[in-house]
């Protein structure tokens, strides 16, 4: 596992880290079922820096996925703040949080959320069409179709182009959804149980792609995982437990 | 891009949404050839109607206007044709012949017809000629029972053709019936036929008084018309006939020429409205009671119901537009319960809400968009192939969707009108819209969390 120095030495929690790809800050969230209110975080504070894999480690129920979709801006938090490069983002406008989202952060599920009606070049294809009019896309059209058919004979499906999700295996499913993730270049990934859907063998090749990926790209990941091995296998590890950083 | 990219996918990818065009192309066909089918009537009513009345009458039932005074006024404004004096009179007309009247009955009673009740018309008929067709309604019929003696004095009776006898005391006045009240299969009822006429007037004491006369049938008309109710209703006498009915004796020139109405009229028929308030103006300070209005207005109160009938045929129709909007609703609605994932997928590739709702919306409007081309098509070819379609249903089964023999017709009447085409379009349209956009909607507000915390 490599040190990545100054991002691993992680930052003084409650200060703003000029340095870090995306940071939460003092994060709370809470749900109301009927009268009960579940208290899910508890003033989280945690930084992603550019080129490191981050593990987020937690027992069911931990809050991991919340505060990944948190940090993706798909959940707003009920109090806290979320920084990318350095900016403020919680407030933005749904629409502005869209354009960021597309823009610093891709994501990759532990059941792939393929479109089934698209095949896996039109998938990888779609991660880069969110921003585009139809005039910019006819305009850029070929050049992200071969960067698409690129990536995804990197994940070695050149001969799965045309395919469909249904006609798919997991671990292929997994790969595309991966390609559509890094067809937009984004400078972070969140990946949620990456491999919590596939079979040793197979999340063995998955893993092994997300760190060739961070190594030749340098694209940062923070991963969801249950899995110790893949905890240890990452540059830091956050420990959640009830909904607070226990450990990093 | 990506919403157009993901509509477009969505619309070809799930076959299902065939069945909400088809929906929406049977409700719209069914407006276009409906709606087709009653503007044709509607417009055969309204050219039926305007055959039948004068571009503007002067009305006065208290039969006390002078036709002179009204001729006077009318002429005296260059708007003015021509004008020509009617009394229009209510009347039981009974035929002699006791077998004559059983053999009328029988047939009468075949037609439906159970009354000899008539409209008698008094005309002039020098005046009558300038404001209507009815010399060629009278030249037009040959037949030895049913031709004038004369098309320049058709009230004149030829004695040879109408023998006195029975027990009732006859006039010479004659009286002109439809071709169909006279029934031409039935030689007895022709020219030379006595008839009584039976009504009422107002005697000196404001009381009724009941009257009889005595015509005979001098000719038979014809308007030629599609629909024959002139010919079943109305009969025609010489207005001093009638004026002598009412006491006038038209030998004194110093009798008033009574008139219940009068015919105007006009060079141009587009003033009518413009003239008619002129006329009105001008009786009105000449003293005399009457009241000159346009053929509208006259036939307002069956316009009015024409026009109410094919309102509510329209709600109807836009209901059934609304049902199948419905299944475009259903059909979207589990479209976007199934693509929960799939909004969670795009929010999180940066999708915004509006982006989401436009994809779902686009799939609504491409849907009824399809059904209502085809249903314009659909409606246009059943329209031009409705007769066709008629005697098809006719010879194979027996039914008819349409009982020309009813109406008198050989085919059914319709009108394409381009004005309707449209008007259904962006009606089906809009209605579409509005059903689309309740589960495009839902589909922009949902939580993309929702979609990845329920996996």
């Amino acid at each position: 596992m490599e040190d990545n120095g100054p991002q691993a030495a992680a930052m003084s929690t409650k200060q703003v880290s000029h340095d870090a790809l995306v940071q939460a800050v003092a994060i709370t969230k809470s749900y109301r079922i009927g009268r009960r209110e579940i208290q899910v975080l508890r003033g989280v504070d945690m930084a992603v820096y550019p080129e490191e894999i981050v593990a987020l480690v937690g027992q069911s129920g931990a809050g991991k996925s919340t505060l990944l979709h948190i940090l993706g801006l798909l959940d707003p938090p009920t109090s806290g703040e979320i920084r990318y490069a350095n900016q403020p983002v919680t407030r933005l406008t749904a629409a502005r949080q869209a354009a960021m989202r597309h823009r610093h952060v891709g994501f990759v599920f532990q059941f792939y959320h393929l479109i089934p009606e698209l095949t896996a070049l039109q998938n990888v294809c779609l991660g880069s069409m969110m921003h585009e009019s139809v005039f910019g896309w006819m305009s850029r059209r070929r050049v992200v179709r071969e960067r698409a058919s690129e990536l995804l004979a990197q994940m070695g499906l050149g001969d799965r182009l045309q395919n469909r999700p249904s006609q798919l295996s997991g671990g292929e499913r997994q790969r595309v959804a991966i390609a559509r993730a890094l067809i937009a270049e984004p400078s972070l990934i969140l990946a949620d149980e990456p491999t919590g859907n596939l079979d040793t063998e197979t999340a063995r090749g998955i893993l092994d792609l997300i760190w060739s990926i961070n190594e030749t790209s340098k694209i940062a990941f923070l991963i969801v995982t249950h899995n110790e091995r893949v905890a240890q296998m990452s540059n830091r590890i956050i420990r959640l437990r009830d909904g607070a950083i226990v450990e990093e | 891009m990506y919403r157009w990219f993901l509509a477009l996918r969505y619309i070809l990818g799930r076959p299902i949404n065939l069945l909400g065009s088809i929906g929406v192309m049977v409700a719209v066909a069914a407006l276009i050839a409906v709606g087709s089918v009653f503007a044709g009537f509607v417009q055969e009513a309204r050219a039926h109607v305007r055959g039948n009345s004068p571009t503007l009458s002067y009305l006065d039932d208290t039969l006390h206007s002078d036709f002179r005074t009204v001729a006077d006024v009318a002429l005296a404004d260059p708007a003015v044709k021509a004008i020509a004096p009617r009394i229009v009179w209510d009347a039981l007309l009974y035929f002699d012949n006791q077998i004559e009247r059983n053999e009328y009955s029988r047939i009468a009673d075949r037609d439906l017809r159970t009354t000899n009740y008539f409209r008698v018309v008094g005309i002039d008929w020098k005046r009558e000629q300038e404001v209507s067709d009815i010399r060629s309604w009278v030249d037009s019929v040959k037949g030895p029972l049913q031709t004038v003696a004369d098309v320049d004095h058709p009230f004149e009776v030829d004695a040879d053709r109408a023998p006195p006898r029975g027990d009732f005391e006859y006039g010479e006045a004659g009286i002109l019936l439809g071709r169909s009240r006279t029934l031409g299969n039935v030689p007895s009822i022709g020219v030379g036929q006595r008839v009584k006429l039976a009504s009422a007037r107002l005697d000196h004491g404001d009381g009724l008084e009941a009257v009889t006369w005595p015509l005979v049938v001098s000719g038979v008309f014809s308007s030629g018309r599609r629909y024959r109710d002139i010919e079943n209703q109305t009969a025609f006498v010489d207005i001093e006939t009638l004026r002598r009915i009412f006491g006038e004796d038209p030998d004194d020139p110093d009798s008033r020429e009574v008139i219940s109405e009068a015919s105007i009229t006009l060079h141009d028929e587009t003033s009518m409205d413009a003239v008619a308030a002129r006329l009105n103006r001008a009786m009105l300070a000449k003293g005399l009671r009457g009241r000159v209005v346009t053929w509208e207005e006259r036939n307002a109160r069956f316009l009015t119901a024409v026009e109410i009938e094919r309102n509510v045929m329209r709600i109807v129709l836009v209901i059934l537009v609304i049902v199948a909007s419905f299944l475009i609703f259903a059909l979207l609605s589990v479209m976007v319960s199934q693509k929960t994932r799939d909004i969670g997928i795009l929010a999180a590739l940066g999708a915004t809400r509006g982006g989401v709702l436009t994809i779902f919306l686009t799939n609504g409007i491409v849907i009824s968009g399809i059904g209502i081309l085809l249903g314009l098509l659909l409606g246009w070819q059943l329209v031009v192939r409705l007769d066709g379609i008629n005697n098809w249903l006719r010879q194979r089964w027996g039914v008819g969707i349409f009982p020309t023999e009813i109406y008198g017709r050989d085919g059914i009447p319709s009108v394409l009108e381009l004005s309707w085409f449209v008007q259904v379009s962006i009606v089906a349209l809009a209605i579409a819209v509005l059903f689309s956009f309740i589960p495009a909607l839902r589909a922009a507000r949902f939580d993309p969390v929702r979609a990845f915390r329920y996996e």
